[in-house]
């Protein structure tokens, strides 16, 4: 038997020396026009959707301060921390529906057939990569949070897949974040992370992601050629 | 609707905003309720509003890019259409 030679690659060996992005070719990730044209609507909508709920909200804190009872002050003086919060939110999503699923819908479409185990993943790295940038993610968003979300009564069921991915990552991503976090990081960071991970890793969200990004991967699927 | 009812479904508050002003909501001065029923509200419609503009242009384009496709291709893209507009359905909520 000839020797092979070293580094030979075989048919359907992944190549280990390649970042993954290198190994998608650049074809493949290339938005369709039917994509382009929502995801540049969304990113765009998006901004302006965004920027006019935070003026409301500080709108409203700042005449929640004028009030009298401690409660609403307290509330009042959160709506300019809650500004930032949603604004860290509101760019996780948009960044989601209008950017990162750009760039891994093309390879997804073409390489793999079924889906959801890419949207998956795909999201678990969003979600990773978004939250890491909204410093880190302690994840204290308990379950018994999504318990009362989604088992509530006037809310639609989520898969099996939603809850998998929305409680995985949690683990996953937010043990070690946890732990640095506590070690280095104020108050208020834990509370900026601690709401980022609610709002996106929360089963309903992650249903909601994954249908957005389905329906845009199947907007380059349904075009014929 | 009642003002409780109002605090309940504001997204202007946490929950644990919601629980301490609930709990105290009764104890505050008649023009206190009505200027934090007068704030809620504006809220909820500026909130409610920018929310609707921004799914009234995403069906837009997607309504758009179905009715421009071929006939053989409309029912899949519709399908798709769907999907994405109830995925936004339920980050938006």
């Amino acid at each position: 038997m000839s020797e092979i030679p070293k580094g030979t690659q075989f048919v359907g060996q992944a190549d280990a020396r390649k970042l993954h992005t290198e190994r998608v070719k650049p074809a493949e990730t290339k938005l369709s026009p039917e994509q382009q044209k929502v995801a540049e609507v969304m990113q765009e909508s998006g901004e302006v959707l965004e920027k006019k709920v935070v003026d409301a909200r500080e709108e409203a804190g700042k005449k929640l301060q004028g009030l009298h009872g401690k409660e609403l002050v307290d509330a009042g003086k959160k709506q300019m921390v809650r500004g930032l919060l949603d604004t860290v939110k509101a760019q996780v999503k948009w960044a989601i529906g209008g950017g990162i699923i750009g760039a891994t819908l093309g390879a997804a479409g073409s390489r793999v057939s079924g889906g959801d185990m890419h949207d998956a993943a795909g999201l678990l790295g969003a979600t990773w990569a978004s939250g890491s940038a909204a410093i880190g993610g302690e994840v204290s968003a308990p379950l018994a949070y999504n318990k009362k979300v989604a088992g509530s009564q006037e809310l639609t069921k989520v898969g099996w897949s939603d809850w998998l991915i929305s409680v995985g990552s949690r683990f996953a991503i937010g043990t070690p974040i946890t732990l640095l976090t506590m070690r280095y990081l104020p108050l208020a960071a834990v509370q900026l992370e601690s709401h980022v991970f609610q709002a996106i890793l929360n089963p309903i969200t992650v249903r909601g992601l994954r249908n957005v990004m389905t329906g845009l991967r199947e907007l380059k699927k349904g075009v014929s050629k | 609707m009642s003002l409780k009812q109002k605090i309940k479904d504001t997204t202007l508050f946490t929950d644990e905003d919601k629980i301490a002003i609930l709990a105290a909501v009764d104890t505050y001065a008649s023009a206190d309720i009505k200027a934090l029923e007068g704030i809620i509200d504006e809220f909820d419609m500026v909130h409610s509003k920018a929310v609707s503009e921004y799914k009234k242009s995403v069906s837009e384009v997607l309504h758009d890019i179905v009715i421009k496709s071929s006939l053989a291709d409309q029912k899949k893209l519709q399908r798709a259409a769907s999907l994405v507009q109830s995925g936004l359905d339920e980050l938006l909520q």
